[in-house]
């Protein structure tokens, strides 16, 4: 393969500094799933509709399947695997995927939580409108939404009861 | 995997003008261009990254002129107060656009240049007439938004000129709405009315290829038939052109019902 264009990458992968070589060409996914080996990060549409690449870049999402690799310079990148504690304990967000039974097979879920945070820490106590419009870019096929827009709602009454 | 290419970043406006004179593509937020890399249907050699340069940024009101930089991204100035207190139908039509994502990546200089006919932006900023600044080393010069987009994913900027401002005049707004019909990932109709001094100006976009403006002076002096009926709609998996028509008809009923209710 020829690189027109490489260079070296420094950013920051859920708090840790990184230094990758990349290619110009190179997508953010495919860096944090082949290089740095965070392969929480799915790729789905490859087209930025689905929502299954999202991560966080300077605590705003993107898909990272169309975001290329060399944007990321010097930004904080945010993935799944950033979100549980580092004993392995999982977010209260995590939790709640799992106690509202928000899953089923899966594979959209870290889009899911990784829009979610950003929703979340953009609007800490949100309409369901809210919800569902910031959810609007990312796809289940199997929940139906409806657990996913609870567990959501439910973080969010629980850490503002926390907060009072 | 998409072409080889060079990606750099200019430090300041200048240099990132001598890059378009040398073939450069703008780039800043990439969420139409690196799709369209994708897919095969562009492979543009050099990327000029403009995201750092500060000149493209920013929102400022100057006198009753409202300047928005063409590399803003939508997620900032839909949020922007500037922006919400003073047009609202352009806050609306920015936060109706693609996703969280796109709308945090993507910039209203960006989806103004790429002119895919489905943009929630185009209308909004036809209907509020506003002028679009192209720059170049050769200078500066304005263009109406009305005339800036002339056929799909066609608009009179030349290859080194960079979008650099859209600037819409805040003076006279009486009245403005953004409405659309969704069914699909993009809109199968936007529509946005503006009231300013004597004027009525209601646009049309995503049905067909390039917006479609239609003025008068008075409210009632707009006809929904008749805007239906001058409408060429674009057929796709969204609906044939006789469903779009009706469609049109029905969303200009509406928005001109709410205008004179709102009057």
């Amino acid at each position: 393969m020829t690189f027109a264009d490489a260079r070296n990458l420094d950013f920051t992968v859920n708090g840790r500094a990184a230094r990758v070589h990349v290619s110009t060409q190179a997508m953010l996914a495919d860096v944090l799933r082949e290089d740095i080996g965070l392969t929480g990060t799915k790729v789905s549409c490859d087209m930025q509709v689905c929502g299954a690449c999202t991560v966080l870049v300077d605590g705003h999402p993107v898909s990272s399947c169309t975001f290329l690799a060399v944007d990321a310079a010097g930004c904080d990148v945010e993935t799944v695997e950033g979100l549980a504690e580092a004993d392995g304990s999982l977010s209260d967000l995590q939790q709640a995927f799992i106690d509202h039974f928000a899953l089923q097979c899966g594979f959209c879920t870290p889009g899911f939580l990784m829009m979610a945070s950003a929703l979340l820490a953009e609007h800490p106590d949100p309409s369901e409108e809210d919800v569902q419009h910031y959810l609007e870019g990312n796809i289940c096929r199997c929940s139906g939404y409806r657990p996913i827009i609870e567990a959501i709602l439910a973080v969010a009454g629980q850490r503002n009861r926390n907060v009072t | 995997m998409i072409q080889p290419l060079r990606h750099t970043r200019p430090a300041d406006l200048g240099e990132a003008l001598a890059a378009l004179t040398e073939g450069g593509t703008p780039y800043v937020g990439g969420t139409e261009l690196v799709a369209a890399m994708k897919l095969g249907l562009l492979a543009p050699e050099h990327l000029v990254d403009l995201k750092g340069l500060p000149e493209l940024r920013g929102i400022e009101l100057e006198g009753p002129l409202l300047h928005i930089g063409a590399a803003t991204p939508h997620a900032v100035a839909e949020r922007d107060q500037l922006v919400r207190a003073t047009l609202p139908a352009l806050s609306t039509a920015l936060r109706s656009i693609g996703n969280p994502r796109v709308r945090w990546q993507g910039t209203l200089g960006g989806n103004l240049c790429f002119a895919e006919p489905r943009s929630d932006l185009i209308p909004v900023l036809v209907a509020l007439d506003a002028w679009l600044s192209l720059r170049s080393v050769r200078g500066e010069r304005t263009v109406r938004a009305g005339d800036f987009v002339t056929d799909a994913f066609v608009v009179d900027r030349r290859d080194d000129e960079l979008l650099v401002r859209i600037s819409i005049d805040t003076d006279g707004l009486r009245y403005q709405r953004y409405t659309r019909v969704q069914h699909v990932e993009r809109p199968t109709i936007g529509l946005a009315i503006v009231h300013r001094h004597d004027e009525w100006r209601l646009c049309l976009g995503s049905v067909g290829y390039v917006p479609h403006l239609t003025t008068a002076g008075a409210l009632d002096a707009l006809d929904p038939v008749a805007i239906a009926d001058a409408i060429e709609p674009i057929e796709d998996a969204a609906g044939s052109a006789e469903y779009k028509r009706h469609l049109v008809q029905v969303l200009v009923s509406r928005a001109l019902a709410e205008a004179g209710a709102a009057a």
